[in-house]
């Protein structure tokens, strides 16, 4: 007996947003580093409009993939999470120490790529331990 | 809590995969809940065992402590 599938396109959804997520994300931290060393007030007030619109359609792709993801998914991005948080929270210190001795000056837009790389790390090392 | 899920889905000869796109999750979710790595939700209980056409205290066990 073959049985029927109830959400054909969930799989794909939850893929889709996912990327997407990556792809606005990606584009905006370009973006906004255009406009950071952008010298013309204009062009730079452009950049920041276009980052902000990539940031808040990032926000809406990970909302989207959140809305489409099941339980234990759901589970996995809330470890995913506490892990990029508690991270975060270290390495900012980390950083704030380095920048008031003179080191990484001008990287804070470096902090919100740091949160997603490592909610992504949390991602993956969540999930291996549902597996096998 | 315990499940029988593997077994129920061995006699229907359904793969992890099948089972998982017929109730709207993930493989790894069927696979997680077998190995009693993961809980499921009372929603998905229910529609893993409406798949199985059974009662939700034929497919999980609940043992106290």
């Amino acid at each position: 007996m073959i049985i029927q599938s109830t959400s054909p396109t969930a799989k794909s959804r939850r893929r889709n947003t996912l990327r997407w997520f990556y792809v606005f994300v990606i584009a905006a931290i370009v973006v906004f580093t255009l406009a950071a060393g952008s010298h013309a007030a204009l062009q730079q007030g452009v950049l920041m409009a276009v980052g902000i619109v990539l940031a808040a359609a990032g926000i809406w792709s990970f909302v989207q993939f959140l809305k489409a993801a099941d339980t234990h998914q759901k589970l996995i991005n809330h470890d995913a999470t506490s892990f990029a948080f508690a991270a975060s929270l270290v390495l900012t210190l980390v950083f704030g120490l380095l920048q008031r001795f003179g080191f990484l000056l001008g990287a804070s837009l470096l902090l919100p790529a740091l949160m997603i790389a490592l909610w992504s790390i949390g991602l993956i090392l969540f999930s291996w331990r549902y597996q096998q | 809590m315990k499940t029988r899920l593997r077994v129920l889905r061995a006699e229907k000869e359904w793969s992890q995969a099948e089972l998982a796109d017929s109730v709207g999750v993930t493989r790894q979710c069927i696979n997680a809940i077998e190995t009693g790595k993961y809980e499921p939700g009372l929603d998905l209980a229910f529609k893993i065992a409406r798949t199985f056409g059974k009662n939700i205290e034929e497919v999980f066990l609940y043992e106290d402590g």
